[in-house]
């Protein structure tokens, strides 16, 4: 009999990890004997950027099945809402989805948009429109020039940030085979002194593009896991011309400003933290069986300079 | 053959492969046109930002397809993160790329000479044409060995190779550095 599954987000900071596991102990339904899924926010939930784009994919992705998706937001003046709709987060959020108590209007968060300094609104990659994003890398990058204003490192950074979202979003037009749009997004969280940078996807995922371009038989054995950390530390041979390293390029980039790193697949999700070594295996958290979220996830969250 | 990448480009910054691609395809056809040019100047005056992967897809990709033929050389290329990247992405397709800046001072992008070319390749990129033997006595190599390393140098990417006529009839090659 088919179920509603309830996700309900608590007050306070929801990060990636807060989503996974809230999204775990809502889907002991499976997915296919789901009726409809409703997204709770508790009034005072704090969405942080990288949970945001898990969410944005994942309601698409389940308004996509046609399954009945809704988000209900509690309470007067909702933190999550009031984020979420600065972000421009409903403009991307399919038509589907139901909002409750009511759809933000999206001229507000059209009417601020670049006027944040702590953010870059979410923008949308469309899979079959290379021309509608070309110039989203340098839009972000000149949105976190004017957010890092003051910053002695601001050159360095926007430099590594153009050349992660490039990199990133390359991959989108390269890997996701779907119609189904891609997000990217930055958010400066000042009071915790890190700013987060997030491209998203819902397509085949990375890996399953990847995976056929591999030329070492070891290589095509790895788990998931150990092949995207692999793939960062740029352990894989290919057969392309040279494609396939730009990983391990953000990873070099990250690791200049010590970013820390996850990527959230299918059905797993693999976070990394730098140390003077690099990206090694010790420092890496892994889960596994996770709620099927289509597509490829990537964050890198990196501490800003303490001195601005 | 003088080409102001810039004037390819849809704006000052480029990335991702099928930008570059779609500048590979344009300057292919422009070059092409020329056949007759076998050096290519390629001024980066006016580009930005880009990332590896344009700059692989694009002038890397080209310059390696014409290896042998024709010779690519970049100028207007001080920027520290450009030369990053282009540095990255010549490295990664294996395509060295002489980069000239002012009173003909010039680096080498990319896989770097052998120590037994080096010499050999500082005396071509002196020079504006190097027959084998003024290399040879240049650089008190016997002749047959100034040989290979000139050849070599043209092999790998670093100067170029014309046939002419020798005076003594029959064929004989001048390196020329490409610039």
């Amino acid at each position: 009999m088919a179920r509603e599954s309830i996700i309900t987000f608590p007050g306070g900071w929801v990060t990636a990890d807060t989503f996974e596991q809230v999204l775990l102990q809502a889907f002991k339904t499976p997915l296919p004997y789901c009726s409809g899924v409703t997204f709770c926010f508790h009034q005072r939930s704090k969405v942080m950027v990288d949970a945001a784009v898990r969410l944005l994919s994942l309601a698409n992705q389940l308004a996509a099945r046609e399954l009945r998706v809704t988000f209900l937001f509690n309470g007067d003046q909702n933190e999550a809402m009031s984020y979420l709709n600065r972000a421009n987060f409903f403009t991307f959020l399919s038509p589907k989805v139901q909002v409750m108590p009511v759809r933000p209007d999206p001229s507000y968060a059209k009417r601020y948009q670049g006027n944040n300094k702590n953010m870059v609104e979410f923008k949308s990659i469309c899979p079959v429109d290379y021309e509608a994003s070309a110039s989203t890398p340098i839009q972000l990058k000149d949105a976190l020039e004017a957010a890092t204003s003051a910053r002695s490192d601001r050159e360095q950074l926007c430099h590594m940030a153009y050349l992660l979202f490039g990199e990133l979003i390359d991959n989108v037009y390269c890997h996701s085979q779907t119609m189904l749009d891609g997000f990217a997004a930055l958010q400066v969280y000042r009071n915790g002194g890190r700013a987060q940078v997030v491209v998203s996807d819902s397509g085949v995922g990375l890996l399953e593009t990847l995976k056929p371009k591999l030329l070492s038989p070891s290589d095509k054995c790895l788990v998931e896991a150990e092949l995207v950390y692999a793939l960062f530390r740029g352990n894989v041979s290919w057969d392309a011309k040279g494609r396939g390293s730009g990983l391990k390029r953000c990873a070099d980039l990250a690791l200049r400003h010590s970013s820390s790193l996850s990527v959230r697949l299918a059905t797993c999700s693999i976070d990394l933290t730098p140390s003077k070594n690099g990206y090694e295996s010790i420092n890496m958290q892994y889960l596994e069986d996770l709620p099927l979220l289509e597509g490829t996830h990537i964050c890198f969250s990196f501490p800003l300079d303490s001195s601005i | 053959m003088h080409i102001r990448l810039r004037d390819h480009m849809p704006r000052p910054d480029g990335w991702g492969h099928i930008q570059g691609r779609r500048v590979y395809e344009e300057l292919y056809t422009l070059i092409e046109s020329c056949p007759h040019e076998d050096i290519i100047v390629i001024s980066l005056d006016g580009v930005e930002h880009t990332d590896v992967s344009f700059p692989r897809e694009s002038v890397v990709e080209l310059a390696k397809h014409y290896r042998e033929q024709k010779g690519f050389c970049l100028t207007h290329l001080s920027d520290p993160d450009l030369i990053e990247n282009w540095e990255a992405a010549a490295s990664k397709r294996e395509q060295p790329f002489i980069v000239w800046g002012e009173d003909k001072s010039y680096r080498i992008l990319g896989p770097q000479p052998s120590p037994g070319l080096r010499e050999m390749l500082t005396y071509v990129l002196s020079v504006p044409v190097a027959l084998t033997s003024e290399a040879a006595s240049a650089l008190n190599l016997k002749v047959p060995n100034a040989s290979n390393k000139l050849k070599q140098l043209w092999l790998e990417g670093y100067i170029l190779r014309r046939e002419r006529a020798a005076s003594s009839g029959g064929v004989e090659y001048e390196y020329v550095r490409i610039a």
